[in-house]
């Protein structure tokens, strides 16, 4: 730009002018309640705000950048990931030198040696690593996750942090917002959550595309596309010639799998199999660039911004982008499940009959939309006592409660409207259900 | 780039592996072939060219006369402390590079201006010229030049919080438009080998495993000569394709204990497809046929994309359809059965491509052919209005823009018109409103009138812009907020990719984003 006021000598108070235009002065589109605030907000913004970024990946790197020059000035980031080759195709925080190396921690220098005065805390570990102590130190968090199951887990601990009164009503002080990103190839997402007042990650469970997976029957007997060639040498062959774990990263492994699903290919008179493919299939790589990552992640930044300031209203509270054909934006409002399993602080009925094993009812929640679980484990109250139906893990707790599998729901003593919780891997706390007995013995 | 599908892949190949499996290796030839401009290394424009780096485009040069300011490091991730007082271009440049080896930097520290006044050939060498943070009106020159060199021009803003992205170009032409197309499988116009195929299957003969795995092209193909027996039409009712269904439904064996009919899947497929098979569709789509009817067509100029489309005009006029893409989509059916069919379609779409090849006046690659003829059905040209014509003109359509955002909730119409005024008073008092030592409201009257000079110059009656656009406006005093900027340069950098490889569809063509609102639209006038 080359305006008068833009040639004068500049200040070093001037950093922060840009913001400063929306921080310092109100207008009419700014929240209600902000004028009364202005000239407090951006000391607020930078002394007194503390955000956690979730993810150092794609959007993680574009968050920092983008959060740090918004002014915010104490970041924490957490991710449990070292940096791949494949990673520096968008993720500009990192350098091949980087490769093998935390991203969490790699990200965090890199932003403070950039951008001075901002301090951001790395976090080399999992999220559930980490107590609701941890996430509730937090004025916004926001994620930027390629896993739904972990993305679940943050919106379930968030909501694990709310308090309610006797009557039921919530204590918007212990609210703490969630921004979250999400993106495919040339498509993504950002939403707003406030929760226990507005829609959440899990009232939103459909808007996700279930994972396809073929048939076995397909892969084993009836073969057509080079995906089913290579799911059969990943799941069939490999278990019967090898004993290791396969490593996706690992070349000589896909080299492998590549080699045989390529003769099972031929065997058919199928086409299209090759190593790009084969290692497509068995990481089940997302396809990812850089535009994308930075259009949703300053998106989700901007939402912070305006979160935390007030500057203006914020998104209300869904976004949805794609830039295949033209670029295709459309913001709505997502309306609360009134039975959401994580926001509507009430037990939520699972239908079953007292004949019913509980293997059954355990694949009744992995598998129905509403509750899409992914490893459940049970426990409930009978005769006043504690008691665990079932345990996946520790290995002497499942030995222990596997017997109860084949039993029946009337044989492990549960009856209509008995109350069973539930811990899984997409649930930070645990879920409270209450069984509804078809027929009550 | 190495090319072998069969070895482990090059440090390279790893490194771009999440972008090439969307624009393929193709893809990434064109992208490392392109030499973009980028006229100032404002936020917006280094995101916009931080996100081209990243996945391995050729070359870029910044344009910038500016030198690094303090108040440029609260909004800018390409500049450090060390920079201050320097030429912009040339810090965002070394940091730029930063990020890709692969790739060249330039810097050029002067005004689009003196750059065009001195040497007008410089601009030439440019597969895309992006102009960030300018008023339109000082584009006008540039403009024209790229207007005539056919070199496509992005202008691109970050004003407060208000995004905003035009692409001027006379046309720009896409052969892989990756917009998801129906399945091409000519059923209710099947070629001589595929229906000779589906005859040769006598149903009854089969035994039941084989019959529950008959593809479900041949059911229906079957289930076509049987209709045509009573029928003098194919189904095209919804009573009809009910019927026809019903009639595939009552093919369907009984299990082999007797207990009821056989869940056969094919059969499932086959009429579930009934709706979009028999649907009532020209052989050749509108959009397409609008292709053909193009004067470029009759007489192609050099360019690849026209001489193939002559080819394929001539493939039509013999045909009266398109080449076959192809492709046959995963269906219930034993391995045997679908390769065979599978190898009729491609025999029969190399047949197409062969046809195109020998048609066009002048050789083009094989590999550009097949995909010419692949996508037949999706082919794109896009045109927009040059910067002129926005400008000066009256532009009719501009008036159906504002009739059709009535009570649009971005305001994207508003917000347009209001960045255009902030021109206008740019122009007029060589700073944005906003800006300067006086309290910005005092300039949301100049420029609330401003607008209505915009509008009736443009000849667009009735409208008025709402006070708290303008106000709004003047609050942001053309401020750039890194995550708007950012936002505007990650769909920047996307169009640019669009353009140099051909591939998916730009916005035609002035995107304004809205940032209280989260939201954008898309203007066409």
């Amino acid at each position: 730009m080359s305006t008068p006021e833009h040639n004068k000598k500049p200040k070093m108070g001037d950093r922060w002018a840009h913001i400063d235009k929306l921080l310092s002065r109100t207008g009419p589109l700014a929240v209600e309640g902000f004028d009364e605030a202005v000239g407090m907000i951006r000391p607020f913004l930078q002394d007194s705000v503390r955000i956690l970024v979730i993810g150092a990946g794609g959007l993680g790197c574009e968050l920092l950048k983008d959060l740090a020059l918004m002014g915010f000035r104490n970041i924490d980031v957490i991710d449990m990931d070292t940096i791949d080759l494949s990673n520096l195709n968008r993720q500009f925080l990192f350098r091949e030198a980087d490769i093998g190396s935390p991203k969490a921690e790699v990200a965090a220098k890199f932003i403070e040696k950039r951008v001075p005065g901002c301090k951001v805390t790395p976090h080399f570990s999992r999220i559930e690593s980490k107590d609701r102590a941890f996430y509730k130190q937090f004025t916004v968090v926001v994620c930027g996750l390629d896993s739904i199951v972990a993305r679940r887990w943050v919106n379930s601990m968030m909501h694990s942090l709310l308090r309610y009164d006797e009557a039921g009503e919530l204590d918007q002080s212990s609210m703490i917002p969630l921004v979250d990103g999400g993106t495919e190839g040339f498509q993504g997402n950002a939403r707003v959550i406030f929760p226990g007042m507005t829609a959440c990650v899990e009232c939103m469970l459909s808007l996700y595309t279930p994972q396809v997976n073929f048939p076995m029957c397909t892969i084993a007997n009836t073969p057509r596309l080079p995906e089913h060639c290579i799911e059969f040498a990943r799941l069939v062959l490999w278990p019967k010639h090898r004993d290791d774990q396969i490593d996706g990263d690992n070349p000589e492994h896909i080299t492998w799998l590549f080699e045989k699903a390529r003769e099972r290919a031929a065997e058919f008179g199928i086409g299209g199999v090759t190593y790009r493919l084969t290692q497509g299939v068995t990481k089940r790589i997302i396809p990812n660039v850089a535009s994308t990552s930075a259009v949703i992640a300053a998106a989700c930044a901007n939402e912070v911004f305006k979160v935390v300031s007030s500057c203006t209203k914020y998104l209300d509270n869904n976004l949805i982008f794609n830039d295949v054909d033209g670029v295709y934006t459309y913001a709505y409002k997502y309306d609360r499940d009134p039975d959401c399993l994580t926001c509507s602080n009430k037990p939520v009925d699972v239908a079953c009959s007292p004949e019913m094993s509980l293997t059954h009812l355990r694949e009744t929640l992995c598998t129905s939309d509403k509750f899409q679980l992914r490893g459940p484990g049970l426990t409930t109250t009978v005769g006043g006592k504690n008691k665990t139906l079932y345990m996946a893990r520790p290995a002497a707790l499942e030995q222990a409660t596997r017997p109860n599998l084949d039993k029946s729901l009337a044989e492990l003593g549960l009856e209509h409207n008995q109350m069973v919780n539930v811990v899984d891997p997409t649930v930070a706390g645990a879920l409270r259900l209450r069984l509804v007995m078809k027929q009550q013995p | 780039m190495s090319e072998d599908k069969n070895v482990v892949p090059s440090q390279r190949e790893q490194r771009y592996d999440r972008q090439l499996r969307l624009w393929g290796d193709h893809g990434q030839r064109d992208l490392e072939a392109a030499h973009v401009c980028v006229i100032n290394a404002t936020t917006l424009g280094t995101e916009t060219i931080k996100n081209l780096v990243l996945p391995g485009i050729g070359k870029f040069t910044i344009v910038d006369p500016e030198f690094v300011t303090t108040e440029d490091l609260g909004t800018n991730f390409f500049f450090e402390e060390r920079h201050i007082g320097q030429p912009r271009a040339n810090a965002a440049t070394e940091l730029l590079l930063e990020l890709n080896s692969s790739v060249e930097g330039n810097a050029k520290v002067d005004t689009m201006a003196n750059v065009l006044a001195k040497d007008p050939d410089f601009f030439r060498q440019f597969s895309v010229v992006v102009a960030c943070d300018t008023p339109l009106y000082a584009l006008l020159p540039l403009a024209t030049l790229l207007w005539a060199e056919q070199i496509p021009l992005l202008v691109a803003r970050a004003y407060g919080m208000i995004g905003y992205l035009r692409l001027v170009t006379p046309e720009h032409t896409v052969i892989e438009s990756h917009i998801a197309a129906f399945d091409d499988l000519r059923l209710t116009r099947p070629f001589p080998e595929l229906l000779a195929h589906a005859r040769s299957t006598i149903l009854d003969d089969l035994s039941l495993d084989k019959h529950s795995h008959v593809p479900y092209p041949i059911l229906v193909l079957r289930g076509i000569d049987a209709w045509r027996e009573t029928h003098a039409d194919l189904p095209r009712t919804r009573a009809e394709k009910k019927e026809f269904a019903g009639m595939l439904a009552s093919w369907r064996r009984t299990k082999d204990d007797g207990s009821g009919v056989a869940d056969e899947e094919n059969f499932a497929e086959a009429m579930a497809k009934c709706n979009t098979i028999f649907r009532s569709a020209p052989n050749v789509p509108s959009e397409i046929q609008a292709l053909l009817d193009d004067p470029k067509c009759s007489n192609p100029d050099k360019s690849a994309f026209w001489q193939l489309c002559n080819a394929l005009k001539a493939f039509v006029s013999v045909h009266n359809d398109l080449p076959l893409s192809g492709a046959v989509p995963d269906m219930h059916a034993d391995s045997r059965s679908y390769v065979a069919l599978q190898q009729l379609y491609r025999s029969k779409a190399a047949a197409d491509q062969a046809f195109i090849k020998d048609a066009l006046a002048s050789r083009l690659p094989n590999a550009l052919v097949a995909r010419f003829c692949k996508n037949a059905a999706g082919l794109v040209v896009v045109r927009t209005p040059s910067l002129e014509t926005e400008l000066t003109g009256h532009c009719g359509k501009l008036s159906d823009a504002a009739a059709m955002s009535v009570g649009d909730e971005t305001r994207a119409f508003e917000f347009y018109i209001a960045l255009r005024a902030c021109d206008r008073f740019h122009e007029k008092h060589n700073r944005y409103p906003g800006t300067g030592a006086h309290a910005h409201e005092e300039d949301a009257g100049e420029l609330s009138s401003m607008c209505a000079d915009v509008l009736r110059n443009a000849g667009v009656d009735g409208v008025t812009i709402g006070d708290d656009c303008v106000k709004e406006m003047c609050r942001y005093g053309a401020a750039q907020l890194h995550s708007v900027a950012a936002f505007v340069g990650g769909m920047t950098s996307q169009e640019i990719v669009k353009l140099v490889t051909q591939q998916y569809v730009p916005a035609n063509h002035t995107i304004i984003y809205n940032g209280v609102q989260g939201d954008s639209r898309t203007l066409n006038f």
